[in-house]
């Protein structure tokens, strides 16, 4: 074999070997990993007792938060209706002529300071106002429509100038034609504002209770870790490195999360499932569309994800802080 | 091998357990450490196995000195030496194998390789037929003779061991003793903690001697008493 063929053939068994060690190390990291997860799987099921309270203390704290966003999120959805802008409404006079109906509708449509408007007629007036009340046949009962017509304005200025809306409010309530004009907006901002607590509210509770299920299982994973303490004294005196020991309380930490984030998706469908009944009820009642707010697969894997990454940060925080303190005694 | 180069160790307490301890012990040889109970001979070990530092001097252990040993590197360090302690430190709800092999799944071995040096470990120790017992079921001297197992397995340069037959009666201990010898003919460096000098009289070894912390003497035994005699 000549000395060039050597090198390729050479080059050859180095690159074979090379790309053979790295899948045998690949290999082995992955095997590492796997057989941490089974040690943990098994540490769990010897203490069924303990394990589940735990699921249940993570359940619930998860529970709690995404529970309470769902029905926010409803809650945002039921009044979704209702535009988030200002709206004055501009009764118009009861002797009012078709034809100055129409020129106030130009004049409007004209104005820059307004986005829209709508005219409602005093015959649709009542309609609507009598199906509002559940009294179809109203219209029928009264000799005289007693209602004026409306005009519904959508001002430009969206809601943020209080003092621009109510000059506007006055222009409008001077223009040929008009009775009264209102403004129809503070409570729809105090609703908002509500909203706006209330969602606050639960991510302030997210972030407690998240630090709850960290909490939960550092204490848990501690337990554990006082139950093998020897192990991991002999594990150390014969090579086992830091990683090696943290890899099955990490796992057990992400599988405390994992199941209580089952745990949570479970127990919020179950109380979804009692108050639907109540709550469809209410929403019939304001003639708002309900649709039932389960938690489906999406909300799942979220809530799965996010107590996996809890208590496997739990895990990593609990046997870091254990060898930690190792290396300083 | 060891190089002790003026090495004080004080507790958290203030305790010295070791002040100014000076000794070398060279590749491939064997020596006992003696001394009371309570004259550092287990905060000797302890500092070579990197499970406590000095305070003040400077160890060398395989050409490598050990305050440039960082955190994570600890591991690695602690896999060329081999460990015998008193409490023979055996997982108690595994088997026998699964003892001896810990050593090389730390290491990352194949899993044929661990297999067939796991036997010729027990082997070495006499109980290749006990491979699949569980701990529980051995003897007191039978778990000694795992934990030695488990401590040649990977061939390590450096054996230590601390009071290996502390808990063994003098015909075990005689027969853990020669079990040292013999890894100690081929080429492995041995240190041996013991108190027991009935045992190790008859040895020709070097012994160490600690007295309160401090070396009192490193000398050579030339020959064994018998051979006096």
């Amino acid at each position: 074999m000549t000395e060039e063929k050597q090198i390729v053939s050479a080059k050859k068994w180095m690159s074979h070997s090379f790309i053979e060690a790295t899948l045998f190390r690949l290999r082995q990291y992955l095997l590492g990993h796997y057989v941490a997860l089974r040690q943990s799987a098994h540490e769990l099921r010897q203490t069924q007792l303990g394990t589940l309270l735990t699921f249940l203390m993570i359940g619930v704290s998860i529970a709690l938060p995404a529970g309470l966003w769902t029905v926010m999120h409803n809650m945002k959805g039921l009044t979704g209706g209702l535009s988030h802008n200002a709206q004055i409404s501009l009764f118009l006079r009861m002797d009012i002529s078709d034809n100055e109906v129409e020129n106030l509708m130009n004049a409007l449509k004209s104005n820059r300071a307004v986005a829209s408007a709508h005219y409602i007629s005093p015959a649709e007036g009542l309609k609507e106002f009598s199906e509002r009340i559940g009294m179809e046949g109203l219209s029928d009962s009264l000799n005289e429509n007693p209602l004026p017509a409306v005009i519904t304005v959508e001002p430009k200025l969206v809601g943020e100038n209080d003092k621009e809306l109510e000059n506007l409010t006055v222009f409008l309530r001077n223009l040929p034609g008009v009775d009264n004009a209102t403004l129809d907006f503070k409570w729809l901002k105090r609703l908002h504002s509500l909203l706006a607590i209330g969602q606050r509210t639960v991510y302030a509770l997210a972030l407690l209770l998240g630090l709850g299920v960290l909490l939960v299982v550092i204490n848990a994973i501690r337990y554990l870790i006082q139950r093998y303490h020897k192990q991991i004294q002999i594990y150390q005196l014969v090579g086992a490195t830091d990683p090696y020991i943290r890899r099955p309380f990490i796992y057990m930490g992400l599988q405390y999360g994992f199941w209580g984030g089952l745990l949570a998706w479970m127990m919020d469908n179950l109380i979804l499932l009692v108050l639907t009944p109540s709550v469809r009820t209410l929403a019939d009642s304001y003639s708002v569309a309900f649709h039932t707010p389960y938690l489906g697969i999406l909300a799942l894997l979220t809530l799965l994800f996010i107590g996996s990454v809890l208590g496997a940060l739990g895990g990593y925080s609990a046997v870091n802080s254990y060898l930690r303190q190792q290396q300083r005694a | 091998m060891i190089n002790f180069n003026a090495v004080t160790k004080k507790y958290s307490n203030g305790f010295p357990a070791l002040r100014q301890v000076n000794f070398e012990l060279g590749d491939g040889e064997m020596a006992f450490l003696t001394g009371h109970s309570g004259a550092g001979k287990s905060t000797l070990l302890k500092i070579i196995l990197l499970m406590e530092r000095c305070t003040s001097g400077q160890v060398i252990v395989n050409h490598m000195p050990l305050d440039k040993i960082k955190g994570r590197d600890v591991a690695y360090f602690r896999r060329s030496i081999g460990v015998i302690l008193q409490d023979p430190y055996l997982l108690p709800n595994s088997t026998v194998h699964q003892n001896v092999a810990l050593p090389l799944v730390f290491a990352g071995c194949r899993h044929q390789d661990i297999a067939s040096r796991v036997r010729a470990a027990l082997d070495k120790v006499g109980l290749l037929s006990k491979e699949k017992m569980p701990i529980e079921t051995l003897s007191q001297g039978e778990q000694e003779r795992v934990s030695i197992a488990r401590a040649i397995v990977h061939k390590p340069k450096l054996l230590l061991a601390d009071e290996p037959t502390g808990n063994l009666d003098p015909g075990l201990s005689t027969e853990i003793m020669h079990l040292f010898e013999q890894f100690n003919q081929m080429g492995v460096t041995v240190l041996i903690a013991t108190h027991d000098l009935g045992l190790i009289g008859h040895l020709r070894h070097r012994i160490l001697t600690l007295h309160q912390g401090r070396m009192v003497s490193t000398g050579v035994r030339m020959m064994a008493q018998e051979e006096l005699a």
